[in-house]
């Protein structure tokens, strides 16, 4: 069990990072208390795992062969990368360090499935893309419906409250079903667990992160999130969730936050204002970059330091 | 089935029905306070009318900030919670409008003019009938705001015609011959008559904002 560790505690931080992105709204204006939207965040995010994560277990288990001791070296080294860059404050994705941490061992393997590679980064460069593409769609369809019922103010405050609910638990679902990959496929790549074993693990520690930490994440990085009206924040949340679904389906797991921050940049380009600074899009940038390459260069020297071996010299001492 | 989550929201709808009610009430009693002031002048009745009118302002006062608890321990998303907060503030200025004239005429003891009584009259009826449709005006908000475009026509519409009502009874006033002292004090109890319309256009204006805030 020890093994599982690392990824245990990517899967923690995964939660705790991403719950803002799912609940953030609705949690830090109060619309919902956040012991409620942390269990309904964890319910989903099993769920969501255990019925549709597989996919994404099968792309990344098949990137490279895997031992148990490769698996762990995996996890540890994208645990570390994540921790050291969160550190730092520099934007990290749990799922773009694992796969830069096996690009690592696949370079000592001698083994890289390319084709998978290059899956994986075609969705990587798609998500922030697409989330702006299912803003720019949902905004305009959502908003004539909501205008052609003509709520009053009572009755719109509980529609969007409820919709803020369900999309925040669709979100669950798909944070569930697309990032569990991250957390324990290398362990079903090594046949340390099985899929379903690692679903469950996964999903678990990533629960454990939202109930532990995901309200001071929320509280803290959530107020310095661009400010979005309920209607806007329910279309960004549905937004994320639908894209991060459709790459879960794929088998591709995706960072939420870049989907988010697509989402928000389509809100801009849908109300003709900046939503988004210059760093958040850098942040994409260098997240597709920095955190993946960082996490194979520490993948790749604690292999090296853990296949170093003690050689005794031996001297012979020649008489004279 | 979601509807235990919406408790505290029925709990604020019936707050400011509430509210409404008493607002007319305050209305009514200061329409009625005017009335008797026309016609028997300073006394005991006006007394008692003003007395009635400073306790349903009170009342008010204090269901203002029942609501404002309610919308803080979380009832109603953040901008709606907002709005009815700076409308309620907004209506809260006519009934403290009101009472502030009462309090006027009973503390200075001014004594309005016969000649000029029925333009009194006229300027306090056109008043309270403008203060009334506030309330049409915000229940139509919390509805089904068919009406809104209508109700803040007429509105604007009474103010004006009040704002004219006002300009002739200065006029009528500074032609009469008082001391200047006693106009200036007439003068003032009609600026502030005035003013009761101007904070229902004031009101309308921000119903409307409301109203085309809450389309997407």
């Amino acid at each position: 069990m020890y093994s599982l560790l690392g990824g245990i505690f990517l899967g923690w931080s995964l939660g705790a990072n991403n719950a803002a992105n799912i609940m953030g709204t609705a949690v830090t204006s109060r619309m919902l208390r956040f012991s409620l939207a942390a269990v309904l965040a964890s319910v989903f995010v099993i769920i969501g795992a255990v019925l549709e994560g597989t996919e994404g277990i099968k792309t990344i288990s098949a990137l490279t062969s895997q031992t148990l001791e490769t698996a762990v070296i995996c996890s540890v080294a994208a645990a570390l990368s994540v921790t050291i860059m969160t550190f730092l404050k520099l934007p990290v994705s749990a799922s773009q360090a694992i796969v830069g941490s096996i690009i690592g061992i696949g370079f000592m393997n001698h083994s890289l499935n390319f084709t998978g590679l290059g899956k994986i980064l075609v969705c990587w460069i798609g998500t922030p893309l697409s989330g702006c593409i299912m803003c720019v769609i949902l905004y305009p369809l959502l908003g004539k419906l909501l205008n052609k019922v003509n709520p009053n103010m009572f009755q719109k405050d509980m529609l969007l409250r409820i919709g803020l609910i369900l999309a925040g638990c669709y979100g669950a679902y798909a944070l569930g079903a697309n990032a569990v990959a991250a957390v324990t496929a290398v362990f079903v790549g090594a046949n340390f667990l099985t899929p379903f074993l690692a679903a469950l693990i996964g999903s678990a520690s990533i629960a454990l992160g939202i109930i532990t930490f995901g309200k001071r994440v929320m509280f803290t990085v959530g107020r310095d999130v661009v400010r979005l009206d309920a209607f806007s924040a329910f279309i960004v949340v549905l937004s994320e969730a639908v894209t991060v679904h459709i790459c879960a389906l794929m088998g591709v797991p995706v960072p939420l936050a870049q989907a988010v921050i697509g989402a928000v940049i389509g809100i801009g380009f849908i109300k003709g204002v900046r939503t988004i600074h210059h760093r958040a899009l850098g942040g994409i940038f260098s997240g597709w970059i920095i955190a993946p390459a960082f996490a194979c260069f520490l993948s790749i020297s604690i292999y090296f330091i853990a296949h170093l071996k003690y050689v005794p010299v031996s001297f012979t001492i020649l008489n004279q | 089935m979601f509807s235990f989550l919406f408790r505290k929201e029925k709990l604020v709808e019936r707050m400011i029905d509430e509210y409404l009610e008493h607002y007319s009430f305050c209305v009514e009693n200061f329409e009625t306070a005017m009335k008797n002031y026309c016609q028997k002048g300073l006394g005991a009745d006006f007394d008692f009318w003003v007395k009635k009118t400073h306790k349903e302002e009170a009342t008010l006062d204090d269901l203002r900030r029942d609501i404002e608890l309610a919308l803080y321990s979380k009832a109603l998303i953040p901008e709606s919670r907002r709005d009815v907060l700076e409308l309620l503030e907004s209506i809260d200025r006519v009934p403290n409008k009101v009472e502030s004239v009462l309090f006027h005429i009973q503390c200075e003891e001014i004594k309005f003019p016969q000649p000029l009584m029925l333009d009194l009259e006229t300027l306090v009826q056109h008043t309270c009938d403008t203060s009334r449709k506030i309330i049409d005006l915000t229940k139509n908000l919390f509805a089904r705001r068919e009406k809104i475009k209508e109700l803040t026509q007429l509105i604007d519409k009474d103010e004006s015609y009040c704002d004219h009502v006002e300009r002739q009874i200065i006029r009528k006033i500074f032609q009469g011959n008082m001391d200047t002292g006693e106009k200036l004090q007439l003068k003032g109890l009609i600026l502030e008559i005035g003013d009761i319309t101007d904070r229902a256009e004031d009101i309308s204006d921000k119903v409307t904002i409301i109203s085309v805030k809450g389309q997407v």
